[in-house]
């Protein structure tokens, strides 16, 4: 401060973002204490998403619990799918078919760029760049079309089965894929062409929004706002599940931790996941997508129809669910933002007894008022924001 | 030499388990008895043991094959395996030669959820069907008798019918016809399935080949909700399961009472269900010269209330009449306002008409409460009278007021006519019969689904009704109405709840005080109206 500013007594002034505020993507209220520009404190609360979807999965069962999955993280929502049935199945103790694993894998991928191409998006439209996030945008919608083909739906997907996916691939999968991931990386190359160096961009993101290793650890913040401070750290390659061990794709790691790392880190893993998506597609064999299991994996429709036995069995598995064994049970998997937890206890009725998400973005809500936000500026709020991508649905639950 | 037990019984093992029996004791009650769980079709508790399911096979060692647990009684040192692979593997061979011929009808069955055939299915079998040939073809909707239907196609031959009815009911009007893979349940020619007791085989099918006609289509069996209850058929106070929904009442089930009904319901008090729904009175009725109309509740009550007061203040005689179908808590309100707000000295009852009993379950006297009723009455020193003298007092005009407290009695026409002539009659009643047409103001009052109260049966056992759903309506049980219109005239007497009516009563009242009626069991307990 000057001498000039001394003389003249200043207040601090207390500002509200959101809950519902044009440039807040996300329903969320930061409530910032200021210093002229400057963030003397933040205020964040969350919840204004909150659906209870831990409590609504205690009175469905759990095959019914899957539609609710699709409203975590509503940018990827195959991956808390996935992420749901690996935890009933790992109750059940139950290992789905070769096809469904890659399958899953290709999916799940799919998703990850989805989920990282809408957060880039958000990140450059933050800083006025209005002309990227309308290319990531555009690139998104060739990877619904792509994900609609598959499941039917381009976010409710209810697409995973516990024991497997509801139904196999489409026809041509691959080359529509591959077509749909060629132009999706085009757009990509020309944002990345448009922003990476772009001195504006580096300038409003490079050492914003910094966060140290052990700092993030702290939190317990996981994924590529993890990476982006160094920590090669994905479950992918940590506790490797489906087939992910049978693939080659490298773990992008930054080393600021800043808004520009977590730029980088995520335009990087979306050109991993094309690698990933490719492989898989060279590795996939013929087989079943779903485990023929008759306590939990309803009887195909012929069986229903004409059968007692698959009708019985339809009409158990639909009417009181499937009876998963007691237990509890920690399943984890690397969703695009981190690690997606689910801890579930079941009592041996149709019905969990307790669902609880671990959700990724959750985490870096702790953060943001201790260490993202304090000190920075106010026009910094929302972009450090948009690069955290804070999912309601997710975060809230 | 001899395996004993702690308590010198002979004892058995069973999965590991040492368990002490009685000697005569079957596997499976041991078992069963343990929480250990055998399947099983044809195996009744209280019915002779056929054994001819083949479900409820275990391994007994040193016994050269499976021995069905049902039949084979336990020995002294014996060792029994219920889970090992073998049995496993017979479970699901038996379970394949029951649902071989089975019909594909779950979606058209009766019994779809609460089916043994699917449930063991799940438990036991859990493989696809093995049958390449057309399905046998047998008799269905076959009609047994005036409320029992039957399928052949998917009945199983467990006989558990054709043995209730030889041996509880004791008339054998089903058997068991052809052989083998056609065999059939059926009837003897000129002989239906009319005793009045039939419906108990429907809850003793296993599968869905006996279905009741009365409840047949009306509900899908997963979307009931279960609460516990007391028939209201007769003085016998058999103890039933409600099954409603959305608060109707579908069907009355019994509930295990071994010191009441052991396990079963007569026909009869099953078809009481209709009780609980039929003709409701819904919001309070009043009655201006002919004219019949609804009124709410905040005006219905001030101008009985008011009607009541002014016989009141004039000192002039008001008469009570109470049905013995109300609880022991709302004749306890009714004799409390007969007693200190009205100065009567008797209340009149009234209830269904005299019937017919028989040997296993029911009572002549077609009321469910008139010995709870008498007693809390008696026990507030008031006489109680038949309805005779109620009526003739109300043709000759005597009391200036009069209070018909509900509708169950089988001849209602002379004392609607009486309650018509006299004009200043207060009732209230579940059902809108002739005597809510004829009555100044009727107000509702609830069924016995939805009644909170105790009843005591003929064979002076106190038993506990519990509300199967909250009334929808403006229904209030009958104390209700009567601590308002005490109320209206100025006397509070803090019995809002019937628990606190409870509490009120065993102050008050010795014999139910010595009974416990603040603390009913489940299964009831003894009451005598001395306090014995």
């Amino acid at each position: 401060m000057t001498d000039v500013a001394h003389d003249l007594p200043t207040r601090n002034m207390e500002v509200n973002l959101g809950p519902s505020h044009p440039a807040m993507h996300g329903t969320i209220r930061i409530k910032v204490e200021l210093d002229g520009e400057q963030i003397v404190k933040s205020e964040t609360e969350v919840g204004f998403l909150h659906r209870g979807f831990e409590k609504e999965c205690e009175s469905v069962h759990w095959a019914q619990c899957m539609p609710y999955t699709d409203r975590l993280n509503y940018v990827s929502p195959l991956i808390n799918n996935f992420g749901f049935t690996r935890a009933v199945e790992k109750l059940l103790g139950v290992e789905i078919p070769e096809r469904a694993k890659y399958i899953r894998v290709i999916a799940a991928e799919i998703s990850r760029i989805s989920d990282h191409l809408t957060c880039l998006a958000a990140v450059a439209m933050e800083l006025g760049g209005f002309t990227p996030f309308l290319y990531f945008v555009e690139g998104r919608e060739f990877l619904y079309d792509l994900i609609e083909e598959l499941t039917g739906a381009r976010v409710t997907v209810n697409y995973a089965r516990i024991g497997g996916v509801a139904y196999d691939l489409p026809r041509d999968f691959e080359a529509k894929t591959q077509s749909a991931l060629t132009k999706v990386f085009a757009l990509v190359a020309d944002c990345d062409k448009l922003l990476t160096k772009n001195r504006i961009f580096i300038d409003r993101t490079n050492g914003v929004g910094k966060i140290t290793t052990a700092q993030a650890l702290a939190f317990g913040i996981t994924g590529p706002f993890l990476r982006s401070t160094g920590l090669d750290h994905d479950l992918r390659k940590a506790a490797p599940y489906d087939v992910y061990d049978r693939l080659e794709f490298e773990i992008p790691v930054g080393d600021n931790g800043d808004s520009y790392d977590r730029w980088l880190v995520r335009l990087e893993e979306i050109r991993q996941s094309r690698r990933i998506i490719e492989q898989a597609f060279k590795q996939i064999a013929p087989g079943p997508v779903l485990v023929e299991d008759a306590r939990f994996a309803l009887p195909p429709k012929d069986e229903v129809y004409a059968s007692i036995e698959g009708l019985m069995n339809h009409f158990k598995l639909t009417i009181e669910g499937a009876k998963v064994p007691p237990g509890e049970v920690y399943s984890y998997s690397e969703a695009a933002n981190g690690e997606l937890g689910f801890y579930l206890v079941s009592d041996g009725s149709g019905k969990p007894w307790k669902c609880r998400v671990r959700s990724p973005c959750f985490a870096i809500m702790g953060a943001l008022d201790d260490v993202l936000l304090r000190g920075a500026t106010v026009a910094d709020i929302v972009p450090i924001f948009g690069s955290v991508n804070m999912i309601g649905g997710e975060c809230d639950r | 030499m001899r395996d004993e037990g702690v308590s010198g019984m002979p004892t058995v093992t069973i999965d590991g388990q040492r368990l002490e029996f009685a000697p005569g004791q079957s596997i499976i009650e041991v078992a069963t008895k343990a929480g250990i769980e055998i399947p099983y079709y044809c195996w009744h508790a209280k019915l002779s043991v056929a054994a001819n399911c083949r479900m409820c096979l275990v391994e007994v060692e040193k016994a050269p094959k499976l021995v069905p647990s049902c039949q084979t009684p336990c020995a002294d040192g014996m060792v029994v395996r219920t889970t090992s692979e073998k049995v496993k593997e017979t479970q699901r061979s038996v379970h394949e030669f029951l649902l071989l011929n089975h019909p594909v009808d779950c979606p058209i069955c009766d019994q779809a959820g609460e089916c043994k055939l699917q449930n063991y299915y799940m438990t036991v079998q859990l493989t696809k069907s093995p049958m390449r040939e057309p399905r046998l073809k047998k008799h269905k909707r076959e009609e047994l008798g005036p409320y029992v239907i039957y399928d052949a196609e998917r009945c199983i031959m467990c006989t558990r019918c054709v043995r209730f009815m030889e041996e509880v009911a004791k008339e054998r009007q089903l058997g068991v016809f052809q052989r083998g893979n056609h065999a059939e349940i059926g009837t003897f020619p000129g002989q239906p399935l009319d005793h009045p007791y039939s419906l108990n085989v429907v809850d003793l099918c296993p599968v869905g080949a006996l279905t009741s006609s009365v409840f047949r289509f009306k509900q899908r069996v997963w979307y009931l909700t279960r609460s516990p209850s007391i028939c209201s058929g007769c003085a016998k106070g058999c103890n039933i399961h409600i099954d409603q929904r959305s608060s109707i009442v579908y069907r009355l089930l019994p509930r295990d009472n071994d010191a009441v009904n052991q396990c079963w319901l007569c026909d009869e008090g099953r078809l009481t269900y209709t009780r609980a729904n039929d003709a409701r009175l819904t919001e309070p009725l009043m009655r201006e010269a002919e004219a019949v109309e609804p009124l709410p509740v905040k005006k219905a009550l001030p101008a009985a209330a008011a009607l009541l007061q002014s016989a009141v203040q004039a000192k002039q005689p008001v008469a009570l009449a109470l049905s013995l179908s109300a609880t022991c808590e709302e004749a306890f309100v009714v004799g409390k306002l007969a007693r200190e707000l009205c100065g009567a000295t008797s209340v009149a009852l009234f209830g269904y008409a005299e019937g017919v009993a028989d040997a296993l379950l029911k009572k002549a006297d077609k009321n469910p409460n008139r010995a709870g009723v008498t007693a809390v009455l008696g026990g507030l020193g008031l006489t109680v009278t038949e309805l005779a003298p109620f009526l003739k007092a109300l043709n000759q005009k005597q009391p200036a007021v009069a209070l018909v407290l509900g509708h169950e009695l089988t001849e209602s026409e002379v004392l609607a006519k009486a309650m018509r002539a006299h004009g200043n009659v207060l009732h209230v009643a579940a059902t809108r019969t002739a005597l809510a047409e004829a009555a100044r103001v009727s107000f509702p009052s609830v069924s016995f689904a939805e009644a909170d109260g105790t009843w005591i049966s003929g064979d002076g056992r106190m038993q506990r009704l519990m509300p199967a759903f909250a009334p929808t309506s403006e229904a209030r049980p009958i104390h209700t109405w009567v601590a308002e219109l005490a109320q209206a005239l100025g006397v509070t007497w803090m019995l809002g709840t019937p628990a606190t009516i409870r509490a009120e009563m065993e102050r008050v009242l010795p014999a139910f005080a010595a009974a416990k009626i603040t603390h009913v069991a489940p299964q009831g307990q003894p009451f005598t109206p001395d306090g014995a």
